[in-house]
């Protein structure tokens, strides 16, 4: 119970390290290395599986062990990515961290699988993988075998597979671990991204302010004990925006490689991912000097997501969701835009700002820093706009879905705001912590770069 | 010095009238996150933070600090919440904490459960059959408890009767005898989720 798991960590993040030091080996503060490699693992190892599977190759339970062989050897052969000094946490910040992590991974470790979709939807989805062996089984490809979502993305039944293959069997609450680890590797990434620009405790309260969010630990419908797929989007998408940041600080073409992995590991995720990765490539072409490169890097985001979309469209999905058509019909047919627009609006206005038990005030405090932010240069511009643009598909989502008729469910905006997150935490520690003479740091050594690139 | 007495002094009170609030239950769910919110901002703004003006730093300091304290104290009442139901089902097996959650979630026994687990193979195929608009959420969940058993729905035959006790409507033999089903599983009850494996022969048809 306890083996399996640690295994197939070690393996991804094996895998992981040997994909940052291949696609960007900048140094990096060990705690964000860590982050990023159990990312870029769980992304890489998985769409790797998949394109194997669509070729063919049987998902025999060893199969996970094999895979990471190779990386694994390189790893201990040649040595992980580079490591970077360390700044310190902060004690009142680790604390903090540790006080808000505590209750999400007691949750995974002792409640039963909550989480309607983690049972009806990715855990059908696992036992299909593990039990017939391939992507195109019976069970994804009939639809007389499945009530909804026949064609939703695989990221999550493929991780959970894996530690299938590990543990040994398929265990319900074995495969809870991978969301306490992505929390773990969120809160990594925006203390990383922080650490290697701003100086002081900021980072550490920043990265500890996303981890109080009580959505992530207190909400039965969402958070992380209830085995949802937000949870890994937003530590993708964490992932993806220290990247971004780090591409509009040096415009050097490691966080491209890293932007195209993370982006389609986004997409694989679910199917709103694709939107913020599209949403994040789109942003990084207005602001990049060097536009092709990053038409390039959204070119290799495409090439490693093809073939799952190509896939998916060739599984009838089981309830046809034509959301175009919806939301023409709500917006322009029904003139919903004032009869369910604006009390969608109100809706979801409460649900950020007026319950401290779901969202406490972190969205007061990005409020009065996103403007701030916007001076401050083009990375945290670039995390408020994919914020914000970020809310605004969501909302039209919901809109369009037809969720804007009936009472939004109670936990759907804050779990479609989890993406956000991130990038919103990130935005706040720029702004609050005190300019310092440190930002950038200089990407060949990690030490504190020349103060002349410091965004303010 | 009296405009920042004055900002002080109301802050103060919206703070701690925000902070009260938390104690107390709706209708003032919605008052108290910006009162402690707007309070602390204003508290903020009369301290100068080592500004002699309000800046969006400030600011947003503020509200982060105010944020990771209203964290705390929500963590401390969900952790106490937590540690109460861990008392409670501490002599409870896993398996027996699943079905406390199934019975209180959907009304589904852990006993139909299990008794449906060890009458069918796990190799076989399996007939969902229900016809309340409530229960298809029950057989859509019914379908990962299966695993690993193959488990099939049918949505074109007429309604299968089940609340009522009368006949069922079942999909044509071609249709059964391409999937290799023997077996159904009947969703029935008040809530429809009381679930019973039958053998497809000894379905009544209609």
């Amino acid at each position: 119970m306890v083996l399996g798991p640690l295994l197939w960590l070690l393996a991804t993040l094996a895998t992981g390290d040997r994909l940052l030091a291949w696609l960007d080996p900048r140094p990096r503060p060990a705690w964000y290395r860590l982050s990023l490699a159990f990312l870029l693992g769980l992304a890489g190892s998985t769409l790797l599986a998949f394109w194997l599977g669509l070729a063919g190759v049987p998902l025999k339970p060893w199969l996970p062990a094999v895979l990471a062989l190779p990386f694994v050897a390189l790893t201990l052969a040649k040595g992980g990515s580079p490591a970077g000094p360390s700044p310190a946490v902060g004690r009142l910040a680790l604390l903090l961290l540790a006080l808000f992590l505590a209750l999400p991974v007691a949750r995974s470790l002792w409640e039963p699988l909550k989480g309607w979709d983690a049972r009806t939807l990715y855990g059908v989805y696992t036992a299909n993988l593990v039990h017939e062996e391939s992507v195109r089984g019976e069970g994804f490809s009939d639809p007389t075998r499945a009530l909804s979502h026949a064609n939703y993305p695989l990221l999550l039944p493929l991780a959970q597979w894996q530690l299938a293959g590990w543990i040994g069997r398929m265990e319900d609450q074995a495969v809870m671990v991978l969301f306490p680890l992505c929390e773990v590797a969120l809160l990594g990434c925006v203390w990383g991204a922080l650490a290697g620009r701003v100086e002081g405790p900021w980072p550490g309260l920043a990265a500890a302010c996303a981890a109080g969010v009580p959505f992530l630990y207190a909400v039965p419908d969402g958070g992380v004990a209830s085995g949802y797929a937000d949870v890994p989007l937003a530590a993708l998408t964490a992932a993806f925006c220290a990247a971004a940041w780090d591409w509009l600080d040096d415009e050097a073409d490691g966080p491209l490689r890293l932007l195209a992995l993370l982006g389609a590991g986004m997409a694989f995720t679910k199917r709103g991912g694709l939107l913020v990765a599209l949403t994040g490539f789109a942003l990084l072409l207005v602001f990049s000097r060097r536009r092709g490169a990053v038409v390039a890097a959204a070119a290799g985001f495409a090439a490693l997501l093809a073939p799952w979309w190509l896939h998916q469209r060739a599984l009838t999905p089981v309830a046809p969701q034509n959301y175009a058509a919806r939301l023409y019909t709500v917006a322009v047919q029904r003139g919903g835009l004032a009869t369910e627009g604006l009390p969608l609006l109100g809706r979801v206005l409460r649900q950020t700002f007026l319950l401290p038990g779901q969202q406490a005030l972190f969205w007061w405090a990005f409020a009065a820093a996103a403007p701030s932010a916007l001076r401050l240069g083009r990375g945290p511009r670039f995390l408020v706009l994919l914020t914000l643009l970020t809310a605004v598909s969501v909302y039209l989502f919901l809109l369009r879905s037809g969720q804007a008729a009936e009472a939004v469910n109670e936990y759907s905006w804050g779990r479609y705001m989890l993406p956000m997150l991130a990038p919103a935490a990130m935005a706040l520690g720029a702004v609050v912590s005190p300019p310092g003479p440190c930002c950038p740091r200089d990407p060949a050594s990690g030490s504190p770069g020349d103060p002349a690139g410091c965004p303010r | 010095m009296r405009v920042r007495a004055a900002l002080a002094v109301l802050g103060g009170l919206l703070a701690l009238g925000g902070a009260l609030l938390f104690a107390v239950p709706s209708p003032f769910d919605d008052v108290r996150s910006p009162a402690v919110a707007g309070g602390l901002a204003l508290l903020a703004l009369a301290a100068g933070c080592g500004d002699s003006r309000l800046s969006p730093r400030n600011l947003a300091g503020t509200l982060l600090l105010a944020s990771l304290l209203t964290s705390v104290l929500v963590t401390a009442g969900e952790g106490v919440a937590f540690l109460r139901q861990v008392r409670t089902q501490a002599a409870m097996s896993p398996t027996q904490r699943r079905d406390a959650f199934l019975e209180y979630s959907v009304g589904m026994r852990g006993s139909d459960l299990a008794e449906i687990q060890r009458t069918i193979p796990e190799d076989a195929s399996v007939l969902i059959l229900w016809n309340s608009r409530r229960n298809g959420y029950v057989a859509q969940l019914l379908t990962y408890y299966l695993r690993p058993r193959r488990v099939y729905f049918w949505r074109g035959g007429p309604a299968f009767h089940l609340l009522d006790g009368r006949a069922v409507g079942l999909p044509d033999e071609a249709w059964l005898r391409s999937r290799g089903i023997r077996w159904a599983v009947l969703l029935q009850g008040r809530l429809g989720s009381r679930a019973r494996a039958v053998p497809l022969d000894e379905v009544p048809r209609l």
